[in-house]
């Protein structure tokens, strides 16, 4: 028995992969800390949500032979489903979730097959957006989009642990994947574009209680509350959503998340004023929930560009001294870096080609070169009635960004950044009478143009583009890096391709005829390498298409990929 | 045995029309929710509360001038220059649509559904829904919402019941 045992952990040591279901390991803070490399067991891989992965059994020398292994269609029970979600997988198994909420447990341990073991389905009452579990202790933690409830399943049979209701407001939604800590769970909340005052929770694990809760927009009298200056109550409807994942530091216990725009987003005449804390970086104590730094990108944003997408940590030097930083491609199209123990704003630089909005970012504070924070208004630089009309503008990057949930990875081998940045332009027409319940957007949006995207390579500690590659399609999938020397990303046209990580050649490309709008991932199994990525465009990832005629009669299906060689 | 049998039977037929009339509005209900995804931007009950992701802007379908004619044309058409797009696939491939053409309207022209494209039939039994159940219904309540998601929604329990 005990030869048994330490022959076992003999093999978890080489590489945990055949774990049989019985045994399956518990998802330890010390594990999420440092992951395995053959897994990947949060939403964005690691706490500093780099997205890259030390696997390099697939790598620049032979992915071009790389090959369908096995798919697996999800959902199917209506039409129109669509899948945003990063599958994760913990040793050879794979845990995602559906617009339904339904959360998948896939044993991908053959690599020639996935065999569906569970499904849970919470009986979520509309279809949502979801962009993937948690894994803590025995649980696989999941959200359940306009719901508004937290739900632990166990991870063997698929039953529910715990199910906790935190729809505060009617229009709260729940999307972005829960961050598993070591006594705690941060939960994001969403649905700020509808007039919700969106907020961050912490839960205990076991037992799914709340222990703090922040909101992004102050009450009156709190910090902040100076930076609504309307009478109208418009924090009661702020805004200011989470509908991306945060990262974490452990050694100082914070958690970077950045917040949503202000609603109505549109129109800013409804809410003159900096808005805080919409369109930031906020750096929350999770001891309490307290905000230990923050800092805002567009203050009084009226073009929808928040800041929600990934903040990811890097230990690197700037200007030759050792530094913890922050660094996020904003959906402004400027990607910042910030000290990230205290704040301190570092760099910035353009990373899409073409900016309207603003003349720039001042290379001291960070705002916006024609930001006046005298003005209850920020005009910033956009050229005003583009459109006959004379309300409509058009700004550049559109409004979708930029970058936004499709999450940019960091790899530590060229020590640079990977922006999948959309690019193009959007013309927008407030709206002064949306802003009462049930219709909140302040105006409205169309593209004019062709949208299309880049991988765009940034170096963080300078914020300079130091090259880039244009795709014909927009993206809403994200990038995924290796140690194997790879770059993966996804287009709303369904192309997969992998580029080299320092020369952007097309090493190899593939299309599935369905659109992604969800990040590429891996995994090893038996030391076989893997690359997943879910399929199926939401409605808002197709009317990005909208300007692609050739695309009019593309069609969608849920699907799981499995690629390897 | 056989007595109560045919009254069974009597009380089933009996039965019917009622059942088929409570579910008059099922097929436009799906389209409307499902293949059409009107409800992504107008919002499930047509307030103009759509989706937030949406291009926004929608109309209020509840308040609504348009008559059945109009409501027709403005789906199979679309509105130009709006995000409104033609249900009809062939629009404006001729000047079926306001008497103009793709190239008559340029930019102008709405877009295709992201989803799928309606028969004609398919939009008179919306347009036949959204006079019978939205237009000028006044504030969305308890029912109208459990008429749409089924009773005991737990998402309907925040309207006023009538």
């Amino acid at each position: 028995m005990k030869t048994k045992f330490t022959a076992a952990l003999a093999l978890a040591g080489a590489l945990l992969a055949g774990a049989s279901p019985a045994g399956a390991a518990d998802v330890t803070f010390e594990r999420l800390t440092n992951p395995e490399p053959h897994n990947w067991l949060m939403v964005h891989h690691d706490y500093s949500a780099q997205r890259f992965s030390k696997l390099d059994a697939i790598n620049k020398a032979n992915v071009k032979g790389l090959k369908l292994k096995f798919a697996v269609a999800i959902g199917g029970s209506s039409p129109n489903e669509a899948l945003e979600a990063t599958p994760l997988v913990e040793d050879g198994f794979m845990y995602v979730i559906d617009g339904w909420g339904t959360v998948y447990k896939i044993d991908v341990r053959s690599g020639t097959h996935g065999r569906i073991l569970w499904k849970m389905d919470p009986g979520q009452e509309r279809y949502g957006r979801h962009r993937g579990v948690a894994l803590w202790g025995n649980l696989v933690i999941s959200t359940t989009g306009k719901d508004g409830r937290i739900i632990a399943t166990d991870k063997e049979t698929g039953k529910i642990v715990w199910d906790k209701n935190l729809r505060d407001q009617p229009e709260v939604e729940l999307n972005s994947a829960p961050l598993a800590l070591k006594d705690d769970l941060i939960v994001g909340a969403s649905g700020g574009d509808q007039g919700v005052r969106n907020w961050i929770a912490s839960l205990d694990p076991k037992t799914g209680n709340v222990k703090w809760k922040t909101f992004s927009v102050p009450a009156p009298g709190e910090p902040g509350s100076e930076t609504w200056k309307d009478k109208n109550n418009a924090w009661q409807t702020g805004g200011g959503a989470f509908y991306v994942t945060g990262s974490y530091d452990p050694q100082t216990n914070l958690t970077y998340w950045g917040s949503g725009n202000p609603a109505p987003g549109y129109d800013a005449s409804h809410r003159p004023g900096d808005n805080l804390f919409t369109s930031s970086a906020i750096a929350f104590n999770v001891a309490n929930g307290k905000m230990e730094w923050y800092f805002q990108y567009t203050p009084n944003d009226n073009r929808d560009y928040d800041e929600t997408g990934t903040h990811i940590l890097i230990d690197t030097k700037v200007n030759g001294e050792d530094r913890k930083i922050v660094t996020h491609p904003g959906r402004n199209g400027f990607n910042y870096t910030f000290d990230r123990v205290n704040g301190q704003f570092l760099k910035a630089g353009q990373y899409v080609g073409k900016v309207t909005w603003t003349k720039g970012i001042d290379p001291k504070t960070g705002k916006p070169v024609d930001y006046d924070p005298t003005k209850d208004f920020q005009l910033y630089a956009e050229p005003a009635n583009v459109n006959a009309d004379k309300t409509t503008r058009r700004v550049c990057p559109d409004q979708s960004g930029g970058n936004n949930f499709w999450p940019s990875s960091y790899s530590p081998k060229t020590q640079m950044l990977y922006i999948p940045s959309v690019e193009g332009c959007s013309d927008i027409t407030p709206d002064h009478s949306a802003h009462v319940k049930g219709k909140f957007a302040g105006g409205t949006y169309v593209n004019p143009d062709r949208l299309t995207s880049g991988i765009v390579v940034v170096d963080p500690t300078t914020g300079t583009q130091k090259s880039r590659k244009d795709l014909p399609y927009p993206n809403s999938a994200g990038v995924l890096a290796t140690a194997g020397g790879i770059v993966v990303t996804a287009l709303l046209d369904g192309t997969i391709v992998a580029l080299d990580d320092e020369t952007l050649e097309q090493l190899w490309t593939v299309n599935v005829g369905t659109g992604f709008n969800a990040p590429p991932m891996t995994y090893a199994v038996d030391g076989k390498q893997y690359i997943a990525i879910a399929s199926g465009l939401w409605r808002n990832a197709k009317g990005k298409l909208t300007r692609s005629p050739e695309l009019r009669t593309h069609s969608q299906a849920t699907m799981i990929w499995v690629f390897g060689l | 045995m056989t007595v109560r049998l045919f009254a069974l039977a009597i009380m089933a037929f009996g039965l019917l029309p009622l059942a088929a009339q409570a579910d008059d509005f099922a097929f436009a209900r799906r389209l409307y929710l499902d293949k059409a995804q009107c409800s992504y931007c107008h919002g499930w009950a047509a307030d103009g509360a759509g989706e937030p992701q949406s291009n926004g802007g929608a109309a209020s379908l509840r308040q609504s001038h348009l008559n059945r004619d109009q409501l027709i044309e403005v789906i199979m058409c679309g509105r130009p220059a709006t995000p409104m797009p033609h249900f009809d696939e062939q629009a404006y491939t001729d000047k079926r649509c306001y008497g103009m053409s793709e190239a008559d309207l340029g930019g102008q022209t709405p877009a295709l559904p992201p989803g799928a494209t309606l028969q004609r039939r398919e939009v008179e039994a919306i347009a036949d829904y959204l006079l019978a159940k939205v237009i000028g219904r006044g504030p969305i309540s308890r029912e109208e919402c459990e008429e749409m998601f089924g009773a005991g929604a737990r998402s309907c329990a925040t309207y006023p019941l009538k």
